[in-house]
């Protein structure tokens, strides 16, 4: 069992660094393709493993080890620390790492979700159901269910795996002018359209299965990142005012806790992180807008390069 | 400005170049440990009352050995300052290719370098029972394709791997017949 887990880490760790080496080779700079090789990323070596297992149990034999394979983790029992070998030392602060990057994640959505949430007041004011009504129709989708939650604090979130619907609060209306709102509405149609949620999810259940992997678990955080930069992207492609989304992140960034840039309590760094996430996404907003520099590549050459990789990994037991 | 974009059959190459340049750091990755690092941490003694000295113990030692087996053995390696393990190579009598290497961990099992052994591929390996116990038994191709057979195991808190030139009942014979004597 060991073997297999210290396996999986590997093979994470060499898919996601050939694979984001491919993706800045390729100048690959769409967030959805992006996104599609980070899921790939994440979501492959697990599936990999367990075929391999199924066809190829040899693999994990000497003859394989010491034959054709590329690299074995057994093969760092040769390294010795304090008479033990690397093999035996190593895993257990690996996994460790896996499952505390998990856990702090975990611990985070759990203590949202066992927060009471804002009551539901009906459905959103006019002036917020008229603009996801234009927004809809311009993008050829049914607009979802827009609902005012009562809370001071300024939310805007799409809620629901198989109905995705938006829920807004008075405070977050008169926080933002009109092209805010509208540029923050488009942000999470996106997420609606795309079904962001239940991929949010998905990710969430990839990693849970991969507790023990600490690439896994950056990978599905990198994943989770480019959600929201998709959505980024779409919302300033919908109304062409990318600058208005990044206002309205600041403006709602801003009515969060102050930051405490000078003090090293936990709840600081975590917040300095959150500030410098806020700040990356508006680089990425107000950027220049520019053409790609080269098309992005097509499916089959993507296949052809996951194939190659999947390959690789074949050979690393 | 960047230069006209590159066809799918270059990006084809590109990853293609990737995926190779991949495989032969991960070969490299694999042969350092195994090789490099052991290599670095193993010595030669000048006789096994040297190992024994060094080790503040007697070793075990086979109380049988055929008549075309040279003692004492051509060379002594050790493992670590302790040592770790030790590993006794004996050559024909003509001081020519190693015939047999005994190695056998000094106190507690460790894994055995594999410079402590000519090189050699693995042909096939699986466990065999031994003296009520679990041992395994490989068969191996040297550089020079000769065959070797191996056989190891562990015994009173020890680990061994005796490997041979001469036939399985002869390495078979040799492993029985390992003792120590006092402490």
């Amino acid at each position: 069992m060991a073997e297999h887990l210290n396996e999986a880490v590997a093979q994470s760790l060499v898919a996601a660094l050939v694979a984001e080496a491919l993706v800045r080779l390729w100048g690959v700079d769409s967030p959805h393709q992006r996104l599609a090789w980070r899921v790939a990323t994440l979501i492959g070596p697990l599936v990999l493993l367990v075929a391999f297992e199924l066809l190829a149990p040899a693999r994990h034999g000497d003859g394989f080890g010491f034959g054709p394979a590329l690299f074995s983790t057994r093969h760092l029992r040769a390294l010795t620390l304090w008479g033990t070998g690397v093999d035996r030392l190593w895993p257990w602060p690996v996994w460790g790492l896996g499952a505390l990057l998990l856990g702090r994640d975990l611990l985070t959505l759990l203590s949202e979700r066992a927060r009471p949430q804002p009551p539901e007041l009906g459905p959103a004011p006019e002036v917020v159901t008229s603009v996801v009504a234009r927004l809809c129709e311009a993008r050829n989708m049914a607009p979802p269910r827009v609902v005012e939650v009562r809370s001071t604090e300024p939310l805007l979130l799409c809620v629901g795996v198989r109905e995705p619907r938006l829920l807004v609060s008075r405070a977050l209306i008169e926080l933002l002018d009109e092209g805010e709102l509208e540029a923050a509405l488009a942000h999470e149609l996106s997420h609606v359209s795309r079904r962001d949620v239940r991929w949010g999810w998905l990710l969430l259940g990839a990693r849970v299965l991969q507790a023990f992997n600490p690439v896994a678990q950056v990978l599905g955080r990198m994943s989770a990142h480019e959600l929201e930069r998709r959505a980024d992207a779409d919302a300033a492609q919908w109304t062409g005012r990318p600058a208005a989304l990044a206002s309205a992140v600041l403006k709602v960034y801003g009515e969060g806790p102050a930051v405490g840039w000078g003090e090293q309590t936990l709840g600081d760094r975590l917040e300095q992180a959150r500030a410098w996430a806020v700040e990356d996404r508006c680089r990425n907003l107000l950027a220049r807008p520019r053409q790609p520099a080269w098309a992005p590549p097509g499916p089959a050459l993507s296949t052809m390069a996951a194939l190659a990789i999947g390959a690789l990994l074949f050979f690393v037991t | 400005m960047r230069g006209s974009p590159p066809s799918a059959l270059v990006r084809g190459l590109q990853a293609l170049v990737l995926v190779v340049a991949a495989a032969g750091t991960l070969r490299l990755l694999d042969w350092l440990p195994r090789n490099a690092a052991r290599a670095a941490q193993v010595r030669d003694l000048p006789s096994i009352e040297a190992v024994e000295r060094a080790a503040g113990r007697r070793l075990a030692l086979p109380s049988w050995f055929p008549r075309s087996l040279p003692w004492p053995p051509a060379r002594v390696h050790v493992l670590g300052a302790g040592p770790d393990a030790v590993a006794l190579e004996l050559t024909a009598l003509d001081g020519g290719l190693p015939l047999v290497v005994l190695a056998e961990s000094v106190r507690e099992p460790v894994p055995f370098p594999e410079s402590f052994f000519p090189p050699a591929m693995l042909l096939e390996s699986g466990p065999i029972a031994w003296r009520g116990a679990e041992a395994r038994l490989s068969r191996l191709r040297g550089d020079d394709g000769a065959p070797w057979n191996e056989l190891a195991w562990e015994q009173d808190g020890q680990s061994f791997a005796f490997r041979s030139r001469g036939s399985l009942e002869q390495l078979l014979d040799l492993a029985k017949s390992v003792h120590r004597e006092g402490p």
